[in-house]
């Protein structure tokens, strides 16, 4: 798989917040600068959610300590291209 | 300690495939309607039925009218827009605009449960292994969870449980509630049930244990106490109502619409399919003994009338032995013929028809009941079309898999 763009990780992670909270998130709010919990309203439940999603699209593992230290959704996508990047053939 | 309060109905919500709400549902069953399609929900190329009582999917939310969680699963949708409805209708929606000590207690049945998503989780695992099964799997496919769901949602704080009794389970959290109230033990409750076994495994299951209709027209196939029949169809949908002590809905205002007056439940302790006779007996008679009434006092009986063969003979010889020579000018009929068999929510739905039935002095039909089984001769059997008919009390028969019994006594408030 190739090094996605952030506008491309940011759009998948749009859909995923889309699919889990409905109208509930307003995911035009859903920027690189928005908070996961205080601008987004996402909980732990919902972090479990997102991070499978992630996963699942990415084909990447993020560790439990790796997700706990996420708090915006810079850090979402940075960790996703670190990740990503990292498992690109030398 | 004897039970002491009078119950009503002070508002009721409907989803079945006759529409949203309990409008189009006693429109539609007064003017006996067939709802059975051919299924367009899931594929069932190659099965030999292929139709049940379905209803269109829908967006809750905006019925609603307010946002809600994001779901797949078309019964917490359905538990959404009834229980918004009949909150609604009780003054009860608004939180702002309820009493502050009015604790509202969540009773909800589901002979099912969340299977839908159980039918998709157990499709990823068996597709991807263990990593393709959502983490909130387990909290979506609990069978809590549509109780649970509407007391997050809605703000109802008094005590929050599931009943599961199968086909009963309806009738069995509304009895339960009833009684609640009546002994002083709650104020207002949120009780009814939800259910669909129209997702793929669940119907394939239901395909299997070959007791599904089967008739080249599908909307005559459901054809309760008829000589011919041969199974039930399949159906889906909600009922939910808000039972109150009368105290309480009279203190806030509001309006009530009839009276629970009797629930009587007992297990066959017998078989987990075969029904007995002696179980529904002793459940009819224990509503009778609650309400204290004779079996004259009875106007009408919703059967639970699955169209099965087995069912149908056995409960014409129940309702015989508790009624007798009344049989005879006593109106009986079984909504399933147009609506099809919802499991738990059926017997929800059938409380509400009968609500309905009692406020409008109307008994809806039976239809496709064209050679009345002779195990059924003796009775009133309302075949065809409904009539107008003069009523005060109203019998809901809800048997189910497992030997549960519940019956219900609705009564009219004049």
């Amino acid at each position: 798989m190739t090094v996605p763009t952030r506008q491309t990780i940011l759009d998948q992670l749009t859909h995923s917040v889309r699919k889990l909270r409905g109208k509930r998130v307003e995911t035009a709010n859903l920027t690189e600068d928005a908070l996961l919990g205080a601008d987004l309203g996402l909980d732990s439940l919902d972090m479990l959610e997102v991070r499978f999603d992630i996963e699942d699209a990415w084909k990447i593992e993020i560790s439990d300590s790796e997700a706990e230290a996420l708090s915006s959704v810079r850090d979402v996508v940075d960790k996703i291209l670190a990740k990503c990047e990292a498992a690109q053939p030398v | 300690m004897k039970p002491n309060r009078k119950v009503v109905v002070t508002g009721m919500g409907a989803m079945t495939p006759f529409g949203h709400g309990v409008e189009p549902l006693w429109n539609g069953v007064s003017a006996g309607q067939s709802t059975v399609r051919t299924i367009q929900s899931f594929e069932t190329t190659g099965m030999p039925v292929n139709y049940a009582s379905e209803m269109d999917d829908f967006d809750a939310a905006e019925l609603v009218g307010r946002e809600l969680p994001s779901t797949r699963d078309k019964c917490l949708k359905m538990s959404f827009v009834a229980g918004a409805a009949a909150l609604k209708q009780a003054n009860l929606f608004d939180r702002d605009s309820r009493p502050s000590d009015l604790a509202i207690q969540t009773i909800v049945g589901t002979a099912l449960g969340p299977c839908y998503e159980a039918d998709y989780s157990y499709g990823c695992y068996f597709k991807q292994g263990w990593k393709g099964v959502r983490p909130t799997t387990v909290p979506k496919s609990m069978f809590n969870s549509y109780a649970s769901q509407l007391s997050v949602e809605y703000g109802l704080t008094g005590m929050n449980q599931t009943i599961a009794c199968a086909c009963a389970s309806g009738a069995a959290a509304i009895g339960l509630a009833a009684q609640l109230i009546q002994f002083g033990l709650a104020d207002a409750v949120l009780t009814g049930a939800v259910d669909s076994p129209l997702c793929g495994s669940m119907f394939a299951a239901w395909t299997n244990l070959r007791v599904l209709a089967r008739h080249e027209d599908p909307q005559r196939a459901a054809r309760p106490f008829d000589r011919d029949r041969n199974g039930l169809v399949l159906g889906e949908g909600a009922g939910l109502l808000v039972l109150e002590s009368e105290e309480s809905a009279l203190r806030r205002g509001a309006t009530p619409l009839a009276e629970v007056r009797g629930y009587g439940s007992s297990s066959d302790s017998s078989h987990l399919t075969a029904p007995t006779v002696d179980g529904p007996v002793r459940a009819i008679r224990q509503a009778l003994d609650q309400a204290g009434l004779n079996p004259d006092d009875i106007d009408y009986v919703n059967a639970h009338g699955t169209a099965t063969v087995a069912n149908d003979e056995n409960e014409a010889r129940a309702l015989k032995e508790v009624f007798g020579v009344r049989g005879a000018s006593l109106p009986i009929s079984s909504t399933k013929s147009m609506l099809g068999h919802g499991m738990g929510a059926s017997s929800a739905l059938e409380a509400i028809i009968c609500v309905e039935a009692l406020r409008h002095q109307h008994v809806p039909p039976t239809i496709n009941c064209e050679n009345p089984d002779p195990a059924a001769e003796g009775f009133d059997l309302v075949t065809g079309e409904g009539r107008p008919h003069r009523m005060r009390h109203a019998l809901s028969n809800s048997f189910g898999f497992g030997g549960a019994n519940s019956v219900l006594i609705v009564s009219g408030l004049t």
